[in-house]
């Protein structure tokens, strides 16, 4: 067979340098001999041992390329003093390096004097060479970290349960105070100043003025013994708060009828809730921030009560202030501060504490905040002043001056109060008083409704008087506005009548009211059973003279004209009936056979008393009806 | 704010105003009445500097111490504003359109007395320096209704001012039926100070 000659040559191909605007290719000069082996004696790394240059000739290659584009730059950089020079440089550092080591080795070994040197074998693990059990190791390695790192990640998965081993312990517990101090910030104005965290329990940014600045520490417990914690809900945040809004506070509000000394005032200090040393601190802060609360409003009515002007001063001794409301009447207002932590001592209950009026306190001095924090927009809204609603529109409005001034008198919380006071007072008198006429007076009924809608200040009723059965013939509607000093009373003839806190003069009305009633029942039920009235007056000139209000009275007289009826109503000796034309059946008269007709028998008859209790009937107009229909026939 | 009546007091030649002021002041005391403090109606007038075809545009600015936080503007077409106080700093800020004080200011003063439901007052007019007359005000508080009232009105005006009594006022001849508001008092009062201005012939 032939061979086929194969002839290699290489490509007389240049690289293109640059390509110029005309199309021109230039070609870069092809290297010259000198050049090339420059190049390629760049390209021997000296540094590298011999011996690995086979087995990582591949992959070092690409490393040894970039190698070379680096050292070919910076060797071009150097300015080409000669291309040799660092070949030169480099076999310099390895015959200086081969001469410290021959004579280290002829110290060492050669030498006749061992002392200065000596050799000792340093043993060396084998490197293992196999793949296999390299990858073992590091798989053994890797194990034994991975074991490391899961055991700490179960022990934080474990937190919430109750770890028993001391270790874990602690950092549960470090845990734990931060996660606490999340919560007490989400309910509490925290602040950190220096190195303490202080809390706020005031009012202050809620609009208060008062002069305590509440402020509480939260610290962490540093010390935890293993007792402490076993019980349930210890934490290690600490809330310190300041001794004299500790514990729990109320403000009692009692009112007094009757004479009370007033020195009552009692040492120990009825409570009415508790709070333990050992509560968690939300329940402790909230019942501190009430204490708080509370000495503010006492503080606030204990200044007003001595700056207040009245008829009756009012006394403030100690923790309690006493205002009169009406003679006889009291209103005790103390500040009630527990600040024993006994858990076994039982709360009392006050069973005249009005809780209304503490409510109305506490409501009070929550507008008197508001209306420190300015909530009023100014109109227009670039203006630079802000009056309320009232007073801008006073202007447009031509409010007089008597109107300006009548808005303008504020009340303090102390007048607010007493008001209150005396109209829930006025308005129990009022109720006793009706229901207590209303049980010994069977005879007209006595109903009453109150209005269910009432005001601070203002209360209403209704009052309806009738005899029953007999509802149609005549009924007394009486309006009652109960008022701050006084009860106004609404007839229905439109009459107006004022009654002050008196409860005579509410019933001393009720009974006139009454006894015209009856007599306003005799007459129109006359008028039903076909009598004729002669004389019905409601304020009688005639007779003696009632000691309370006017008698009434009405004259009635049958329809054949024998008999006549006389009724007079008083409203302190109750009614009188007396009926003329009666002939008296003990009467012994000679009856005569001339004068026959009876109607002579009754000419001069007087009038007699008729004795109602022997009458059978229900009611006075039940009687009275029996009465008529028996003298009608 | 009742039913108001104000009408003008004659001074005789025999009496100085301050004379015939007592006078009435006595009658008003003798009744019964309660001196309760002083009062002042003021008016001010503005004119519009804008130049129009034949009149000129009048503004009356007027203030009553019964309303003390109000400003009553009156043009003189009738057409009235009630308004705060501050009216008088908008009026500065349109003293291009408006020319303040145009002539001196107007003013009734003197003492208020109250007599049960009715207001009396009895105030010497003067403008500028000058005094120029007595006006009378007598409110009825009670009612706001003109002919609900018109006769006790003048019947209570009668006592005192005997036989020189004032006809119904032609601003509440209007009105009679209608509420009385404190503007309708000023507009008589406007009227009367107008009647002072244009001089002894023009009553």
């Amino acid at each position: 067979m032939d061979s086929v000659t194969v002839s290699i040559e290489s490509l007389q191909e240049f690289q293109v340098q640059e390509v110029s605007l005309d199309g021109q290719e230039t070609y870069t000069k092809p290297l010259s001999m000198s050049e090339s082996l420059a190049k390629l004696a760049h390209k021997i790394d000296f540094t590298k041992p011999e011996g690995e240059e086979i087995d990582g000739a591949l992959a070092d290659e690409d490393k040894d390329t970039k190698k070379a584009d680096v050292k070919e730059e910076s060797p071009a950089v150097q300015a080409v003093q000669w291309p040799w020079e660092s070949v030169h440089s480099k076999l310099r550092c390895a015959l200086t390096e081969i001469s410290v080591l021959s004579d280290i080795l002829h110290i060492c070994r050669w030498a006749k004097d061992p002392r200065y040197m000596v050799l000792d074998p340093v043993s060396q693990e084998p490197t293992q060479s196999k793949q296999i059990i390299q990858l073992l190791d590091k798989k053994k390695s890797l194990g034994v970290a991975a074991s490391v790192l899961k055991s700490g990640a179960n022990r934080m998965m474990r937190q919430p349960l109750n770890a028993t081993t001391a270790s874990p312990q602690k950092s549960q517990h470090q845990n734990d105070f931060h996660a606490d101090l999340l919560r007490l910030r989400q309910h509490w104005r925290l602040k950190k100043v220096g190195s303490n965290i202080l809390g706020d329990l005031s009012f202050r940014t809620a609009g208060s003025r008062f002069w305590h600045n509440g402020t509480f520490e939260v610290t962490k417990i540093t010390d935890v013994d293993c007792d402490a914690t076993e019980k349930k809900n210890v934490t290690p945040l600490k809330v310190t708060i300041p001794s004299d809004i500790e514990g729990t506070s109320h403000i009692q509000v009692l009112i007094q009828e009757g004479e009370a000394e007033i020195a009552t005032a009692s040492l120990s200090q009825p409570s009415r809730s508790r709070v333990s040393a050992d509560a968690h601190w939300q329940e402790r802060l909230e019942a501190a921030q009430t204490v708080l609360f509370c000495k503010e409003v006492f503080a606030q009515i204990a200044r007003e009560a001595v700056q207040l002007r009245s008829p009756v001063p009012h006394i403030v001794v100690g923790n309690q202030i006493f205002c009169t409301l009406f003679p006889g009447v009291r209103l005790c207002l103390a500040l009630c501060h527990n600040t024993s932590m006994d858990s076994q001592i039982e709360p009392l209950r006050q069973p005249n504490h009005s809780h209304a009026l503490e409510h109305s306190l506490h409501q009070l001095l929550r507008e008197l905040h508001r209306s420190n924090l300015s909530g009023t927009t100014p109109r227009p809204i670039t203006a630079s002043l802000t009056v309320s609603k009232k007073r801008r529109l006073a202007g447009p409005q031509a409010i007089s001056r008597k109107e300006l001034t009548d808005s303008q008198q504020g009340e303090c919380l102390l007048e607010k109060v007493l008001k209150q006071a005396k109209h829930i007072v006025l308005r129990k008198r009022v109720a006793d008083v009706i229901n207590q006429l209303s049980s010994d007076l069977q005879d007209p009924v006595i109903l009453v409704h109150w209005s269910a809608h009432t005001q601070p200040l203002v209360s209403t009723a209704k009052i309806h008087i009738s005899t029953s059965g007999y509802e149609q013939m005549a009924m007394i509607l009486l309006q009652l506005t109960v008022e701050v000093d006084q009860i106004r009373v609404l007839c229905k003839d439109g009459r107006v009548i004022h009654a002050n806190y008196e409860q005579q003069q509410l019933k001393d009305l009720l009974r006139c009211q009454i006894s015209q009633h009856q007599i306003a029942c005799v007459f129109s039920l006359s008028k039903s059973m076909n009598m004729h009235v002669l004389h019905y007056n409601l304020h009688l000139g005639v007779g003696s003279a009632s000691k309370l209000g006017n008698a009434s009275s009405v004259l009635i007289s049958t329809h054949h004209g024998q008999r006549t009826l006389a009724v007079r109503s008083d409203p302190l000796n109750g009614i009188r009936v007396q009926v003329k034309g009666c002939k008296n059946p003990h009467d012994t008269e000679q009856k005569s056979n001339v004068v026959t007709d009876p109607k002579w028998e009754t000419i001069m008859t007087d009038y007699r008393e008729v004795d109602m209790d022997r009458i059978p009937g229900r009611t006075f107009v039940n009687k009275m009806e029996l009465l008529m229909a028996v003298l009608a026939s | 704010m009742g039913v108001t009546c104000v009408c003008q007091w004659p001074v005789t030649e025999s009496r100085t105003v301050q004379q015939t002021v007592e006078m009435l002041t006595r009658r008003i005391e003798v009744l019964g009445a309660v001196k309760t403090g002083n009062f002042c109606v003021d008016c001010e007038t503005y004119q519009s500097s804008v130049p129009t075809i034949n009149s000129t545009k009048l503004v009356h600015l007027m203030h009553n111490s019964e309303q003390p936080l109000t400003c009553f503007s009156i043009t003189d077409t009738g057409a009235f504003l009630v308004a705060d106080n501050h009216l008088e700093g908008i009026m500065q800020k349109l003293k291009g359109f408006y020319t303040p004080r145009k002539s001196a200011r107007v003013e009734s003063k003197g003492q208020r007395f109250e007599l049960g439901d009715f207001l009396v007052k009895v105030g010497i007019v003067s403008i500028g320096p000058h005094t120029k007359g007595i006006l009378v005000e007598v409110e009825y508080t009670p009612c706001i209704i003109v002919s609900d009232c018109w006769n006790l009105l003048s019947e209570f005006m009668q006592s005192f001012m005997g036989n020189q009594l004032p006809s119904m006022p032609t601003t509440l001849l209007a009105k009679q039926d209608l509420p009385v508001t404190p503007v309708d008092t000023m507009i008589q009062y406007l009227e009367h100070f107008n009647n002072f201005k244009k001089g002894p012939g023009g009553r």
